[in-house]
């Protein structure tokens, strides 16, 4: 299968008052046509600088790409001008993006309707009129109600989780190829995290495209993802099928992952919920060891004594950075 | 939206009478004879303490102060600013001749004033870092700290008598004349307008520099918008907000820089009235003239406050 | 591969956890403070001008009150750096002295409306109500006047002199400052270590006091900072309208009057002075810039 969008060894770094920021530090992943991915990770561990790098969004200074490709529709997207016309085409009509806070990433000052009818107009070529009525479409199929009426109100107007129904009929309005949901849901309550998730989901199957799913919260990636990317510091720590994944992660941050959180079907006490030790590393003047390490609880004198482990293949199509065969280790 | 302008509205009114009590307890707690703010004290000299408490009695000075201030307060409203002591004319009259005057330079300096100082501080927002971030901001950093009348000075040595190209003062109506009253209030405009066009340049660059940061830019970024589509619907009308506020104090800076401008250049305008008027102690003109200030500010406030409904939905809605 | 000597892998790395590294709060205020040269170069100018204010007899080469009428008009010589004014007094020994009542009038008038300022602000948001409503509108009244009218009326009105000009000053910066603090309080009133007060019995002067006052505190620095560049503004306009300080005593603003006359024989006797009441309101103004942005939480580790 043909991957949609293919990124390699991207590494996004931060000049900083405190120093050299290595954000992301060499990520690699693969996007398939159709299928939903899911990048996990804690806060800091830079899974959205990624898909801001993907999409040339960095704020540059501080930020900068300094090495790596995103591999779209058979070119590199890194070789275009971020404020170029190639990567303004692009955004929001091939790639589109969600973001965390439904609350302060629409413009307050411009209606609904205006902002929808932006990307129709500039990327579709629609008139002004066509575009508002695709727009009140749009609204419609995310569930919005009274979308003839609520097209002209102004997002304060718009509970939370009708706004982030609203980014989300934005980013499709134009039926890209590749949908990115940084975080969609983590400002919102749990029913209507569930309602858009499904959401998400139906609509990317509608419009033929392909999602990628970034969250600290498994639970979201576990029912909707293919496969899996979960990151650490900068890079990604195991890659997978999903139900490989959470059937025999390989990993120790993966499986310190899924110790600390409860499982449906599991009886109530019997088991300990078991955090994870430790605080989540400084970026700037990172040890050549595996950033992990302090943390982990399965390490060997190896791991000490060696640079971070360079992801190695472990199953079908599943990558550890991982110097040990936790197989063994369970 | 209606409730917000009526509520905008009763507060100007409240306030508008909170000024003329400040200015009428000003004139009347003055150390010294409050007669002196009718009748000159030369005049007061050759009269018997009799006389002086007709005089008194006339004017209503015996009366409690809170009933003078409402005496005052119904003549006002009723259009009677009281008589010039030293001129013998009627107050109205002459506002009438110098407002006119003041409307001008400031009307000018204000317009000049917001155009030039916002555009430029958007630009200096969009170009930051660059070498016109940094002359402009140091040229608006300079115009404020500026003292106007030293501006005036220099503009004067300058121009009127190293190189003799503009009158030193003076003021003839652009009915009359009007490249004379061109030549006369380059000078005087041009000082009156640098606090505006400093102040707003800082400002709106600040604002936009805010903006820039924010979310709703990022997802209109992400949307594949051009720049300029950027700056000019999403972050222009979201950083005018703070703008507008300065834009409303703009207009009292323009009042109070009037007063030193039409002193150096000799310009027959509100400004010099109230001052010349103070020094003679010819008291019902400043009181009349600050008063006149005082409402032009608050209505102008009060657009502002207005204003804001419109730049802000949220405000409307609220 | 495992290289045992490379010197860049330690043996005990295990045990060592990288930390975020702690900078205090006032650390990274004054970081981001000297980060901007202008904000320096503003420091550099007030603690010159107020270098200048202390040893003014020591640095002044002349008496500047003391009149010579032989060397009156005088232009730059070797004798008199900036020339003598009208009165035979040499200009840089007045404008040396200048810095003294700027300083002094600026120092005063600032003090007093803070106080006035702050404390009717604090009042207005701690006790809100029509408390609040009877402050807040006396102060939107005050703020109607602009700033050199208020003060002319005041100072006018009695004829100058240095304690009504420190008045009438004083008067024309209580109003932004009451409203500063009466937004500030209304914002900290919402802290949780507020209502701990509360719940501890805490007595209303008390909490405004320890609780309030610290944390409502920082913006108001800001203001001061750029008041003191308002007011020797101000009192320098005042002094140039003739109700400023009287004479004798030097004032930069009242020589930049006097000087108007001589204009085109000896235009240094207005042009010096300005100079130097610029270059004053200048270091304060880029100050209490670089105050402000050194306090915004935004700008946290953001080099700019």
């Amino acid at each position: 299968m043909t991957a949609v969008l293919s990124v390699e060894n991207l590494k996004t770094y931060f000049k900083t008052d405190h120093g050299l920021v290595k954000a992301v530090d060499g990520v690699s992943f693969q996007l398939e046509e159709n299928d939903i991915v899911g990048v996990v990770g804690e806060s800091g561990c830079g899974k959205s600088v990624t898909m801001l790098s993907v999409m040339q969004l960095i704020q540059s200074p501080p930020g900068e790409i300094v090495d790596g490709r995103v591999l779209f529709e058979n070119q590199n997207l890194l070789e275009y001008k971020a404020r170029g016309p190639e990567m303004s085409a692009i955004r929001g009509g091939k790639i589109a993006m969600i973001f965390q806070e439904p609350m302060t990433s629409l413009n307050p000052v411009l209606t609904i309707c205006r902002q929808l009818t932006e990307s129709t107009e500039l990327h579709l070529g629609l008139s002004r009129q066509a575009s508002r009525e695709k727009a009140i479409e749009l609204l419609k199929l995310v569930g919005v109600p009274e979308a003839e009426t609520r097209v002209n109100d102004y997002p304060h107007q718009f509970s939370g989780g009708m706004r982030q129904r609203v980014m989300i009929a934005m980013a499709l309005s134009c039926n890209p190829r590749i949908l990115i949901a940084d975080e969609p849901t983590t400002a919102l309550d749990v029913t209507t995290q569930a309602q858009l998730l499904e959401l998400m989901k139906a609509m990317v199957e509608r419009f033929h495209s392909s999602l990628i799913i970034v969250t600290h919260n498994l639970g979201v990636v576990a029912r909707y993802a293919q496969r899996i990317y979960v990151m650490y510091a900068g890079r990604v720590v195991e890659s997978g099928p999903s139900e490989e994944i959470f059937a025999s992660p390989r990993h120790p941050y993966t499986i310190g992952l899924l110790k600390s959180v409860p499982r449906l079907g599991e009886k109530h006490g019997s088991r300990k919920l078991v955090p994870i030790e430790g605080l989540p590393p400084n970026l700037i003047n990172m040890p050549p060891t595996c950033a992990f390490l302090p943390r982990c609880t399965y390490h060997t004198a190896q791991c000490s004594q060696e640079p971070w482990p360079a992801l190695r293949q472990v199953g079908d199509n599943h990558y550890t950075a991982c110097h040990i065969n936790l197989q063994e280790m369970h | 939206m209606t409730a917000y302008i009526v509520r905008r509205v009763l507060i100007g009114i409240l306030i508008l009478l909170l000024v003329t009590i400040i200015v009428f307890l000003c004139m009347r707690l003055l150390p010294g004879d409050p007669l002196l703010v009718f009748v000159t004290s030369g005049d007061m000299e050759g009269l018997d303490q009799q006389a002086l408490d007709a005089l008194r009695a006339k004017f209503g000075l015996d009366k409690p102060l809170p009933v003078q201030y409402v005496d005052w307060l119904s003549g006002l409203l009723r259009g009677d600013l009281g008589q010039s002591i030293l001129q013998s004319q009627p107050i109205t009259k002459l506002i009438a001749y110098a407002f006119p005057i003041t409307a001008q330079l400031g009307i000018l300096s204000f317009i000049i004033g917001t155009v030039l100082g916002i555009t430029a501080g958007v630009l200096c927002a969009l170009r930051r870092g660059t070498w016109i971030d940094t002359v402009l901001t140091l040229l608006a950093n300079a115009g404020i700290t500026m003292p106007t009348f030293w501006l005036g000075i220099l503009l004067i040595y300058f121009f009127s008598l190293k190189l003799g190209w503009l009158p030193t003062s003076g003021f003839t109506s652009p009915t009359e004349d009007l490249w004379a009253n061109l030549r006369q209030i380059i000078m005087p405009v041009f000082c009156l307008s640098i606090g505006p066009i400093a102040g707003l340049c800082r400002q709106t660059r600040s604002s936009m520099l805010e903006v820039v940061s924010q979310d709703y830019v990022r997802t209109a970024w992400s949307k594949g918008l051009r720049e300029k589509v950027i700056v000019m619907r999403h972050q222009l009308k979201n950083s005018l907000i703070p703008v507008i506020t300065i834009l409303g104090m703009q207009v009292g800076h323009v009042f109070g820089g009037s007063v030193i401008v039409e002193t150096i250049f000799n310009i027959p305008g509100i400004g010099r009235l109230m001052v010349n008027a103070l020094f003679e102690q010819d008291y019902l003109i400043v009181q009349a003239s600050v008063l006149m200030m005082g409402t032009i500010v608050i209505l102008a406030n009060l657009l502002v406050d207005i204003s804001y409904g419109w730049f802000d939905p949220r405000i409307r809605y609220s | 591969m495992v290289r045992k000597d490379d010197a860049t892998l330690e043996p005990a790395l295990s045990s060592r956890v990288s930390q975020a590294p702690h900078y205090s709060e006032f650390k990274r205020i004054v970081r981001v403070f000297f980060g901007r040269k202008l904000a320096v170069i503003g420091l550099v100018i007030i603690a010159i001008l107020v270098l200048v204010a202390i040893f003014a007899p020591l640095i002044a080469p002349y008496d500047p009150i003391k009149t010579s009428m032989g060397e009156r008009l005088q232009g730059p010589s070797a004798a008199h750096w900036l020339g003598t004014d009208s009165a035979g007094r040499d200009l840089l020994s007045r404008i040396v002295y200048g810095s003294q009542t700027s300083l002094i009038i600026g120092l005063i008038a600032v003090s007093i409306s803070t106080l006035v300022g702050m404390t009717m602000g604090i009042c207005a948001g701690y006790f809100g109500g029509w408390v609040q409503a009877v402050i807040m509108r006396f102060a939107d009244a005050l703020m109607v006047f602009p700033n050199l009218i208020l003060v002319l009326l005041i100072a006018g009105l009695v004829g100058g002199g240095m304690k009504i000009v420190i008045f009438a000053l004083a008067v024309g910066g209580i109003a932004g400052k009451c409203r500063l603090m009466c937004a500030q309080t209304l914002t900290v009133k919402q802290n949780d270590y507020v209502l701990a007060g509360k719940a501890m019995g805490m007595g209303n002067l008390r909490m405004m006091l320890t609780q309030i006052l610290p944390n409502a505190f920082p913006p108001l620095l800001v203001v001061i900072t750029m008041q003191l560049g308002t007011v020797i503004l101000g009192e320098a306009s005042l002094s140039f309208l003739g109700v400023g300080i009287l004479p004798p005593t030097p004032a930069w603003g009242r020589m930049v009057n006097e000087g108007y006359k001589y204009l085109l024989t000896n235009p240094l006797l207005s042009i010096a002075p300005g100079i130097a009441i610029m270059l004053v309101v200048f270091g304060f103004n880029m100050a209490g810039d670089g105050l402000r942005d050194a306090i915004d939480p935004r700008l946290r580790g953001v080099i700019k």
